[in-house]
């Protein structure tokens, strides 16, 4: 702005010390997004489009409407209404949006995640301390403008279920929509499973998968019988002492009345197998999800029809690994000696490539696991819990490299999914009626190249789908 | 010169007369006067008759209609009112007062908000500027990317009705591409910070007109057959810009450096836009060839500036409206202005004395600026038929010493009274209990 000679004087000196107490309003206008563009149009039709309305169940050239955040059609031949906005799908493929069985997404980390500190008797920590939290409701610690947010929609993630940040007992999870300017524009009514982990606390009791599992009995069952208690007392408290109340244990009340399920989250069979057998004695219901080799107990998860939700996070290959090429990598497969019985210590070398060897096995024993269950007709969801979902999609082509057929992958993010978090009625699919849930790539989601460029959550569109430039407005690239 | 200074004396001794006097419309004979048409040259000791609020009659043989007042121009000259095509006038009253502020809605996208609406009157600064022979402005809204429509109004009036000379654009602030070094307070940005800032700033306006589009099709399409159709949406936003889209209503692009200009160019090229004038262009000159290719209309100004790059010549925001006028652009000249709208004969006058030359700056503050406000058929130059927007001066009125003696608005007739005049006469008869310098009391008192 040219500054005038023949203008009053006194206004040029003193505005800009005006202009600098308003500073902090102005910024935060300037901060303020396109979301500020007055929406024009309820409703939006992708047309020409590869449509794949469910795994198998594909249209190569046809148009899906969506309005006020429902599909309101979707088909090879429908009539674009005319207040529809218009996005041309040639070379585009649209999705049902992905669904995160299980994620911290949109729960911001925090110090109260993990408290430490001494406590005046190590073996009786505060329940807060101890990392015992079934009463924590992720609803209350939901941040719709975390960057996770934005970062799972840019991988296709539409809806997910939401965990808050804890140890052995974090709190109670919710079904959350990736969108929204607000908490409590996120969360979905349905079902709200309990997380539990095999996480102790650090420095006092439980520490070890042992305390953790007696903690948990003595918890479970003492709610049990506070329920018993408390139902006498309603019944006729005359005479009888006030009975306690922790919102701990009141936490455990509707677990024990089976309206809501125990989530847990597993590392290795022998956690799973721990998971399972609290089940069995407690009698709670059970989803399970991590599932590191989960292929170990896959028949007794099948014959208890336990709902089943696998890890995307996969164990690293070996540095020796990454550069060996495929025939030698067979070689050392097919050598892998599980005789560890007879000693070699005579020959290390040897003793060392056995051991390479195993780690090989055990590894691709790891990334069929998913191929294997859907051989065996087990569905099941996908879960970045604890994962980087960045390395998401990845990840996920290993499995599909290692026998995961494209549709399974695509059920697990999708229609399974659905199902397993019992979003089978609104979500899981492309048809009428159902959520405007849409993930949109430049291609098959599943080939290398392919990118997210635009995701429709409850029908508000994110990302642009602009990806000229520098890549899609979200910077996202396939496979990072 | 012994002439000129009686006049001037007359005029002022009949001022306390004049004080209750209000404007008023009638049959006015202007006589003997040097008349600058500015559409049809000059015409010496010319007569224009005034009946109500139009010209009807202009030339040097002109009968004067029985009953009209006369007013002996002999010895003075007769300007079409001057038009200021950029200013805050009405919208601002005192600076450091945040409520009598109103330039700015909330918000980045209001292109609903008229400052019609929100011009005052009353302002003393209208007065004020009427005095140097202004008659009629632009007011414009500020902040954002699309601050509201700009009103052009004439300065006489009691209401925004009465005051509209009929004509309402669209204001846009073209983003800004950050260049070299961070300026303004607060934080600092870094480079690509201030370059993520601009394409975001970029991909909204194009999103903004993108949707306005989609609106103006849906808009149109239920209009055509709303039979059996659900309502649309109804966005004031994207109504307000529909027009502009159409071409019924004129974009006011406001843009100053050089790249945003070439970039503006081309944004209003690729978007059809078909009635755009650019406001500001302050470094129009660097690529005047290119403005008048694309016959883009630019309200230039203010011309009372210093350059904007510290290698320009110390002259360059005078010569600027003059190489623009060059180059084949149509060029209106705007004061930039909120009390010192007064000021805009003499942003025309060092645009003119800066290589425009006083016919084309002129035309600038008159005719031209009339036709890129789209007012022309009223407004803008001395003709038969036109609005009665004139004054009287004693000589050219980009010369700050000549006296405007008269001004006409629509017609009326409107008194030479401002705060300053009141000031100036309070002044010269001071209170007689106050003439004495009043004792200096101790100042240990």
């Amino acid at each position: 702005m040219p500054k005038q000679l023949f203008a009053a004087g006194w206004r040029r000196y003193v505005l800009p010390f005006l202009l600098l107490s308003f500073l902090p309003t102005s910024l935060v206008f300037a901060q303020k997004d396109s979301q500020d563009i007055p929406s024009v149009s309820e409703a939006t039709a992708i047309r020409g489009a590869r449509i794949v309305q469910a795994p198998g169940r594909v249209i190569e050239s046809g148009t899906i409407v969506i309005r006020n955040g429902v599909i309101e059609s979707v088909g090879r031949r429908v009539d674009i209404p005319y207040d529809a906005r218009i996005i041309d799908g040639d070379s585009l493929t649209v999705y049902a949006g992905f669904i995160d069985a299980l994620t911290n997404v949109g729960v911001p980390e925090s110090d109260d995640d993990n408290p430490t500190g001494s406590v005046p008797d190590r073996s009786n920590p505060t329940f807060e301390r101890a990392g015992i939290a079934p009463q924590k409701d992720v609803r209350m610690h939901l941040d719709a403008s975390d960057k996770s947010v934005a970062s799972h929609r840019q991988r296709g993630f539409t809806a997910a279920l939401a965990a808050p940040r804890g140890r052995m007992l974090p709190g109670q999870t919710s079904l959350v929509l990736l969108t929204g300017d607000k908490a409590s524009d996120m969360v979905l009514p349905g079902t709200r499973p309990v997380l539990f982990e095999f996480e102790g606390a650090q420095g006092v009791y439980p520490g070890t998968p042992m305390g953790m599992m007696a903690q948990f009995r003595q918890l479970y069952r003492e709610a049990d019988r506070r329920m018993g208690v408390q139902a006498m007392y309603d019944a006729n408290p005359s005479g009888l002492s006030r009975p306690p109340y922790d919102e701990v244990h009141a936490a455990f009340f509707s677990v024990i009345e089976g309206d809501t399920p125990i989530i847990s989250f597993t590392s290795d069979a022998l956690e799973l197998r721990r998971a399972l057998s609290l089940s069995d004695e407690l009698g709670f219901n059970l989803m399970a999800a991590g599932l590191n080799q989960g292929f170990d107990v896959m028949d007794e998860l099948m014959s208890r029809g336990i709902p089943t939700i696998v890890t995307l996070d996969i164990p690293d290959r070996p540095d020796w690994a990454a550069k060996a090429d495929q025939d030698s990598l067979d070689q050392v497969l097919a050598s892998y000696n599980d005789d560890t019985r007879t000693a070699t210590f005579r020959d290390i070398e040897a003793e060392k490539r056995n051991l390479e060897a195993k780690q090989l096995v055990a590894r691709t024993e790891f990334l069929t696991m998913p191929a294997r269950f859907a051989e065996a007709g087990i569905p099941f969801a996908f879960t970045t819990y604890g994962l980087s979902v960045n390395v998401m999609r990845r990840n996920m082509m290993e499995y599909i490299a290692n026998g995961l057929s494209e549709d399974d992958a695509l059920s697990a993010l999708t229609v399974d999914a659905a199902a397993i978090l019992g979003l089978s009625n609104v979500m899981g699919s492309l048809d009428a009626g159902k959520m405007a849930n849409l993930v949109v790539t430049d291609g098959n989601y599943f080939d290398k190249d392919s990118k997210v460029t635009i995701v429709f959550v409850d029908g508000n569109q994110h990302l642009t789908g602009d990806c000229s430039g520098s890549g899609c407005s979200d910077k996202f690239s396939w496979g990072n | 010169m012994t002439l000129l200074l009686n006049l001037v004396l007359a005029v002022l001794m009949l001022l306390p007369q004049q004080q209750d006097q209000k404007a008023r419309q009638g049959t006015y004979a202007i006589t003997n006067a040097r008349i600058e048409t500015v559409a049809n040259g000059t015409i010496e000791n010319g007569t224009v008759v005034i009946e109500g609020d139009r010209i009807i009659a202009v030339g040097a043989n002109v009968a004067i209609p029985a009953g009209a007042e006369v007013i002996d121009g002999t010895g003075l000259q007769l300007y079409p009112g001057m038009i200021d095509s950029g200013t805050n006038l009405g919208l601002n009253e005192v600076g450091s007062v945040d409520e009598t502020n109103d330039t700015n809605e909330i918000g980045d996208i209001t292109p609903h908000m008229s400052a019609l609406t929100a011009v005052n009157p009353n302002s003393v600064a209208i007065p004020v500027t009427r005095v140097s022979g202004v008659t009629t402005v632009v007011s414009e809204s500020a902040g954002g990317l699309l601050p509201g429509t700009a009103a052009v109004i004439n300065l006489y009036g009691y209401t925004a009705e009465q005051m509209t000379a009929g004509s309402e654009m669209l204001i846009l602030n073209f983003p800004q591409e950050p260049s070299g070094a961070a300026q303004g307070w607060g934080p600092q940005r870094s480079a690509q910070e201030r370059k993520k800032g601009y394409e975001d700033a970029i991909a909204k306006l194009d999103e903004v007109f993108d949707r306005a589009e989609l609106y103006d099709r849906i808009m149109t399409a239920y209009a055509a057959s709303p039979a059996g159709k659900a309502e649309p949406v109804y966005a004031p936003e994207m109504d307000a810009i529909r027009p502009v889209l159409s071409g019924d209503r004129t974009l006011m692009l406001k843009v100053n450096a050089e790249g945003d200009i070439l970039k503006a160019i081309d944004w209003v090229k690729e978007r059809e836009l078909p009635n755009v004038v650019f406001s500001g262009v302050s470094e129009g000159w660097r690529v005047a060839d290119k403005l008048a290719e694309a016959g883009i209309a630019c309200m230039v100004g203010p011309v009372l500036a210093t350059p904007t790059r510290s290698s320009d010549r110390y002259d360059k925001a005078y010569a600027n409206a003059g190489l623009l006028s060059q180059a084949g652009v149509k060029v209106a000249i705007r004061s930039g202005e909120t009390e010192n709208v007064r000021n805009l004969p003499f942003n025309a006058g060092f645009a003119a004395a800066y290589g425009m030359g006083q016919e084309e700056a002129l035309k600038a503050v008159t005719l031209n600026a009339a036709e890129v406000l789209g007012i022309s058929d009223d407004y803008g130059s001395i003709e038969v038929g036109k609005k009665a927007n004139m004054f009287i001066s004693t000589g050219d009125p980009f010369e700050p010493s000549t006296q405007i003696l008269a001004l006409f608005i629509d017609g009326f007739n409107v008194p030479m009274e401002s705060r300053h005049i009141d000031l100036y006469r309070e002044f010269l008869n001071r209170d007689e209990g106050r003439l004495q310098p009043m004792e200096v009391l101790p100042a240990d008192n």
